[in-house]
C-alpha cells in the first residue's frame, strides 16, 4: 500500500504486478477510499464496537469508481472464529 | 469510559498514547492507564491484537508494531502535525486517513516514491488534500485485498 510520483512509476516498479490494473489509482481516489466513515471514525471511542458495522461502505465506493470489475477488492474472508 | 466496552478502551488507551507522543504504550503501562493488574493489561492487549482490526505486535513479541494509521515502527511515511515530525503511518494509504485522528490540524506526509526514490510531500486536513507535490502522485498495492491479512505488513 504504497504511493508513487506518478502511474509511471507505480507500472516501473520491480514488484508492479500485471493482473493488479484496479489498484493503479490517483491520490483523489485513495484519498477518498481512506476517508470512508471507518476511517473518519477512528477518532470516536467506541470505535472497534462499530468497526464490523463500518466496512460495507468501501465497496460501495469501490463500485462508483469503477475498480470492481475484477475480484481484485473482493472482501476478504471472513477471520477464523475463536 | 465505564460505558464502553473492554475493547473500546484498551483502543482509546492506546490511540491516545500515539496521538499524544508517537509512541505506542507497553501493556505494562496500558495496564496502569486502565487501572488494572499487569496480567489484566497483557490479556486486553492481546484480545485488541485478535480483533478484525487491522493492528499487530511484533512478531513473538508483546510490542505493539503497528496500530492503524499508525505505526510503531519507523516507516517512509513520515507524519507531521502542526509542524512536528512525531509520527509514522502503518502505509501509504493509512497515510491518508491520519488526518482524521487529529482533526482540525494539517497533517504533512513526506516520503518517497518506491520506485524513482524522489520525495513526495501530501498535506491534509480533515479529508482535504490540501497539497500534493508533484501533482501527479498514485497509490498502488499489489496484492488482492482478500489475501491483506494473510501478510498484512506486506501489504
Amino acid at each position: 500500500m504504497n504511493l508513487f510520483r506518478s502511474e509511471e512509476d507505480v507500472r516501473a516498479w520491480a514488484d508492479f504486478q500485471p493482473d493488479t490494473e484496479e489498484a493503479v489509482m490517483p491520490l483523489r481516489e485513495y484519498a477518498q477510499l481512506w476517508a470512508i466513515e471507518n476511517y473518519r471514525a477512528r477518532i470516536q471511542d467506541d470505535y472497534v464496537t462499530r468497526f464490523p458495522t463500518l466496512q460495507a461502505e468501501r465497496w460501495v465506493l469501490l463500485e462508483k469508481l469503477g475498480r470492481r470489475k475484477t475480484h481484485f477488492w473482493d472482501p476478504p474472508p471472513p477471520p477464523p472464529a475463536r | 469510559m465505564s460505558e464502553l466496552s473492554e475493547l473500546d478502551q484498551t483502543y482509546c488507551v492506546i490511540r491516545d498514547r500515539l496521538r499524544e507522543t508517537g509512541q505506542a504504550p507497553h501493556y505494562t503501562e496500558l495496564a496502569v492507564a486502565l487501572g488494572a493488574p499487569v496480567r489484566e493489561g497483557y490479556r486486553r492487549l492481546h484480545d485488541l491484537m485478535a480483533h478484525p482490526y487491522p493492528c499487530w505486535l511484533h512478531p513473538g513479541t508483546d510490542w505493539i508494531a503497528s496500530f492503524p494509521p499508525f505505526s510503531n515502527i519507523p516507516t517512509q511515511y513520515r507524519v507531521s502535525v502542526e509542524g512536528q515530525q512525531r509520527w509514522f503511518a502503518q502505509c501509504g494509504f493509512e497515510s491518508l486517513a491520519m488526518c482524521w485522528v487529529f482533526p482540525g490540524k494539517t497533517v504533512r506526509i513526506d516520503t518517497r516514491c518506491l520506485s524513482s526514490g524522489k520525495s513526495l510531500r501530501i498535506e491534509m486536513r480533515d479529508g482535504k488534500v490540501l497539497l500534493a507535490e508533484p501533482g501527479t502522485i498514485y497509490g498502488y498495492v499489489n496484492l488482492p485485498m482478500a489475501k491483506w491479512r494473510e501478510n498484512i505488513p506486506y501489504a
